[in-house]
């Protein structure tokens, strides 16, 4: 009978259903991946509804194909859980996740043997509204940062996006790339050089 | 590297303290090319905040199910014990420390009983070597006779 409870499927899956879902929720990041990876839907979901929309708009701004977004982000999350054991007990979730994103979405570009992303991000179709000149203006200029991405090397937009669009810090940049806070300044320099030559024009008009 | 330069990386990099913010804004006052800079970093800072929105949405439930049916591991004694584990140290570990201490405390109980029910069948008995007479020996001469039929004998 106690081994029936051990090993029987009910008596597991009503230990992890006593959870209610405020306790899912209240519970930490790494105890939500061990409790994924142990097969709790609950805790899939509760890490999907904390990191999902922030790593689908970094990876979407990083990568820009709308079809394998998602994908990306998907694939992320179940490495995630599968290895969890690898999160370090200092470090935070969220920029792992992103350094999971960005092996995988090497891992799509690789497959796919593309290199730029000069045809692969979105038409904006929709006409910009009538509104204050202000959010025409700003559109505009985030448009045109998206097409000098576009134009630049994988690694330096990595870099820009997660600094400027996520608010990573270069302690936090260091930790995704695995570098020295000293070398990741000075890969943030050069990034934003490499930004500059494609909006030369902001830095020249009167 | 100049000192205007320096500072505008830190800037850029968001490690200006307050003298050094300070002192970049006094060098743009005098320095138009400067203001001309700053200005545009902080409008591509700005258009690099904004290049997609913040919180897209998407189907949670439907990739949490996906992300589940990809991670969930298949059943085993090696799982189950581990889960169980997490039961005992994680969740609820008053009661169960108090259920194992009872089941500890049984399993003691037995074995304890049982060693006293074998030591108790054997109380008050002992076993005795039986008595051997001592051999005589006596070495004399051995005696053999040479014939097929007739038995060895062998006399001492």
């Amino acid at each position: 009978m106690a081994q029936a409870w051990l090993t029987g499927r009910w008596g597991i899956e009503a230990l992890t259903r006593s959870r209610t879902q405020a306790d899912v929720q209240a519970m930490g990041d790494r105890g939500l991946l061990q409790r994924a990876a142990w097969g709790d839907e609950a805790s899939c979901k509760e890490l999907l509804a904390r990191y999902g929309a922030r790593l689908l708009s970094v990876v979407r701004a990083t990568h820009g194909d709308l079809a394998l977004d998602d994908d990306i982000v998907q694939e992320t999350f179940i490495r995630a859980i599968r290895q969890g054991a690898q999160l370090k007990k200092e470090a935070s979730l969220f920029p792992w996740l992103v350094r999971i994103a960005l092996r995988v979405a090497i891992d799509h570009r690789r497959s796919r043997r593309r290199e730029t992303l000069t045809d692969v991000w979105p038409e904006n179709t929709e006409a910009p509204g009538p509104g204050p000149d202000e959010h025409v203006a700003a559109s505009q200029d985030a448009a045109r940062v998206k097409q000098a991405l576009a134009q630049m090397k994988p690694y330096h937009r990595e870099l820009l996006v997660l600094r400027y669009f996520t608010s990573f810090s270069a302690a936090e940049l260091a930790e995704v790339f695995h570098k020295s806070d000293v070398a990741i300044r000075k890969d943030l320099q050069r990034a934003r050089e490499a930004m500059r030559k494609h909006l030369e024009p902001w830095f020249t008009e009167e | 590297m100049k000192r205007t330069e320096s500072l505008m990386n830190k800037d850029l990099d968001g490690e200006l303290s307050h003298s050094e913010s300070v002192e970049l804004d006094r060098s743009e006052r005098t320095d138009p090319d400067l203001r001309r800079t700053r200005d545009a970093w902080q409008r591509a800072t700005r258009a690099l905040a904004t290049i997609e929105p913040q919180a897209p949405r998407f189907p949670v439930d439907a990739w949490a199910h996906q992300i589940h049916v990809a991670t969930r591991p298949s059943w085993s004694f090696a799982v189950a014990l581990r889960r169980f584990a997490d039961h005992v140290w994680r969740q609820r570990w008053p009661l169960s420390a108090a259920g194992l201490t009872a089941v500890a405390a049984v399993g003691l109980f037995y074995w304890a009983e049982q060693n006293e029910a074998s030591s108790s069948s054997t109380a008050g008995l002992r076993v005795q070597a039986p008595k051997v007479a001592p051999v005589e020996v006596r070495v004399g001469s051995i005696e053999t006779i040479d014939t097929d039929d007739a038995p060895v004998s062998i006399r001492f």
